[in-house]
């Protein structure tokens, strides 16, 4: 069964320059136009079967608010359609639709009203939305009076105790404290296994990660991928990443007439294997060959090697000078081994550059130029692998002291 | 009749906001409420002393303005409920914009709550005339009893009109500044300083179309002269409300969904 359908989903904003425009465009009843459309949403198509949790994800802007507010029926969509099957409960960003003048037993009775649950029913649900929200005395004075923690705890305590069918959250888990967010993220799992469904989009991809059985990645208002979380989140992250990557001002080495020497190639390669890849899984045996031209010889080179992942964050860097290792004087090649990659599944970058015999003047410098692709088979997660067992501690002595870890249990 | 079922419907939530309004304006003042009572006394006080006792007022003799203060007093009492509820329905939308982007609010109850809130003020102040009344030994009829009848008329009305009003200022914000210059416009071609016999023969055709004339001819009847108002003006009124309350429903119903989108 299907809860939510959307198809050909899409939301056009009508932009005027000033109020004049509107007034202007309402004057000729649509002979001129004075506006300019811009798409939040285009043709967008879900479906979400009842009781299946569907994250939503995307840069701000990608049209994930205006999505949810199509669904939550707030705006209507300029065509395609949308269809919910049930009561359909909403906390929309900062704040559902409270009236700020009125207490929290008021806009809690306002809400319900909303919803369609009679006035009576709605007294009975009271303590528990008080209890759940936990704002004591607060909750008979204004909501003006609120702090944000205050507001979204009442927003998710009605939203959630009128036994919606469907609920719709956006971005609230991300205010409010730790403790709170996790009642929170205890209640929608505390929804999800009675079979309600649940669309819900947040900044937190670990939140997504642990919720959703199905993640949408909203670009520019389209949909860029969907499916099973781990596959969507992970190509939403290497978008983040190159995102980071295209702000960043890359150095590009200097032009001229070739005097000093350059890197003429360089190769990625596992386990000595002839055969260039950009593809590794964690632990293989990886290496990086240098190949450069000295058009000069003999000229003292020295070969430095930068491994960064694709959002900038700098990995490793190694150099030759620093290891004592003297390359070949004239053409030739240097390779920088790596038994057992640590590195996690991710995007790589590997940066090259050519230095003078003191390591300061660089010769060359390839910036980020050979990418490979680091995919793992174990379950953990984060940059990279570190050696690691888990023990069970046994007794109060054992917190104390315990015995170092044996030198071979140690390295895999 | 969709939008008397819808506020019908509505009715805890319109009951609550109207609450709430009423409380909000005299919120902390010491007095609270009372202060509701002081303004139409002091106001009726006032008038009595500057047209009474100072300028001797005396016109259109036979038509209830033997006492030009309550003569004035009865005919503002309506207008203010109108005008307040109007004015005030215009910007209600923008005010509870957060109710229309956040949650699937039924929209069409909050032009109503300022219109219900003025007929409540309207009613107070008809208290304190009645009390003035019975003060000065001026007979008091049974016609009075008709009282809700007037009002509903005047609900129905005035809520068509704020519907209209609350959806158009929306889109077109000038029109909250435009209500004010009309409302003087409209309070000066209603006669509610003079009385419609001061007015020249050939202009009389511009009363019979002013609903607000035959709304307050109709107070003045009931509860100044203890007469029945006449039923043609009435009917007029009637068919009129009852035009621009379901014109008013319809356009704003229509303009509703565009709300969340210019807000």
């Amino acid at each position: 069964m299907v809860a939510i359908e959307a198809q050909q989903l899409s939301k056009a904003y009508r932009i005027y320059a000033n109020p004049k425009d509107r007034l202007k465009e309402f004057l000729h009843r649509g002979r001129r136009t004075y506006h300019q459309e811009f798409w939040a949403l285009r043709d967008v198509n879900v479906r979400i079967g009842v009781g299946s949790t569907l994250g939503l994800i995307g840069d701000n802007g990608a049209g994930k608010s205006t999505m949810l507010q199509l669904v939550a029926g707030v705006l209507r969509p300029t065509s395609g359609r949308v269809t919910t099957r049930g009561r359909v409960s909403t906390i929309l960003e900062l704040g559902t639709g409270f009236n700020p003048e009125f207490s929290g037993r008021e806009n809690a009775m306002m809400s319900g009203t909303i919803l369609g649950i009679p006035p009576n029913e709605m007294e009975r649900l009271l303590p528990e939305v008080a209890a759940f929200a936990e704002i004591g005395d607060f909750f008979d004075r204004p909501v003006k009076l609120y702090s944000s923690g205050m507001y979204v705890r009442l927003a998710f305590a009605v939203a959630t105790s009128v036994d919606p069918d469907v609920l719709i959250v956006d971005e609230a888990l991300s205010v409010g404290d730790q403790y709170f967010q996790k009642r929170c993220i205890d209640r929608i799992e505390a929804f999800r296994k009675a079979g309600k469904t649940i669309l819900f989009c947040s900044h937190s991809l670990y939140q997504i990660r642990l919720i959703s059985d199905e993640v949408l990645w909203l670009n520019d208002g389209r949909i860029a991928e969907a499916g099973d979380p781990s596959r969507v989140i992970g190509a939403y992250e290497n978008h983040l990443r190159e995102r980071e990557i295209a702000k960043a001002p890359v150095r590009v080495s200097d032009q001229g007439p070739r005097i000093f020497p350059w890197v003429s190639h360089v190769r990625l390669s596992r386990n000595g294997e002839e055969i260039e890849r950009d593809q590794f899984m964690t632990g293989e045996d990886f290496a990086v060959t240098v190949q450069y031209e000295v058009p000069q010889p003999p000229t003292v080179v020295h070969v430095g090697i930068v491994i960064d992942r694709n959002d900038g964050v700098q990995v490793f860097g190694a150099a030759t000078h620093v290891a004592g290792v003297t390359p070949p004087t004239c053409s030739g090649s240097v390779r920088l081994r790596f038994p057992g990659l640590a590195l996690m599944s991710g995007m790589y970058t590997v940066s090259v550059a050519l230095l003078d015999e003191h390591g300061l003047h660089l010769y060359d410098n390839r910036v980020r130029e050979f990418k490979f692709q680091v995919m793992q088979t174990a379950h953990s997660m984060g940059l990279c692998h570190l050696d690691h067992r888990w023990e069970e501690v046994k007794g109060a002595a054992d917190l104390r002291t315990y015995q170092p870890i044996p030198s071979e249990a140690g390295r895999g | 009749m969709k939008g008397i079922l819808g506020l019908y419907h509505h009715r805890a939530l319109v009951r609550s906001f109207v609450k709430r309004d009423l409380q909000a304006r005299y919120k902390g003042s010491a007095v609270g409420l009372f202060w509701s009572v002081i303004h139409p006394l002091v106001m009726l006080v006032l008038y009595t002393f500057v047209f009474s006792t100072i300028l001797k007022v005396r016109v259109g003799v036979g038509e209830g303005t033997e006492q030009f203060a309550l003569y004035l007093f009865c005919g503002l009492l309506p207008w203010n409920a109108f005008a307040e509820g109007l004015h005030r329905s215009a910007g209600v939308i923008l005010e509870n914009a957060n109710l229309i982007k956040r949650a699937v609010f039924p929209a069409e109850i909050l032009p109503v709550y300022p219109v219900i809130a003025g007929i409540v003020n309207e009613l107070v102040g008809f208290g304190v005339l009645l009390a003035a009344l019975l003060a000065i030994g001026h007979p008091i009829s049974p016609v009075m009893l008709l009282l809700p009848a007037i009002l509903l008329l005047q609900f129905v009305l005035t809520t068509g009109l704020a519907w209209i009003v609350a959806g158009t200022t929306v889109f077109i914000r000038d029109l909250s500044q435009m209500l004010g210059v009309i409302l003087t416009v409209w309070i000066f071609l209603t006669p509610i300083f003079y009385p419609p016999s001061l007015v020249p023969l050939g202009m009389r055709v511009l009363l019979f179309v002013n609903p607000m004339y035959a709304l307050v001819e109709a107070y003045r009847n009931l509860i100044l002269k203890g007469q029945l108002p006449a039923w043609g003006s009435m009917a007029l009124l009637a068919s009129i409300g009852a035009v621009v309350f379901v014109v008013g429903y319809r356009v704003f119903t229509r303009m509703q969904p565009a709300f969340a989108d210019v807000l």
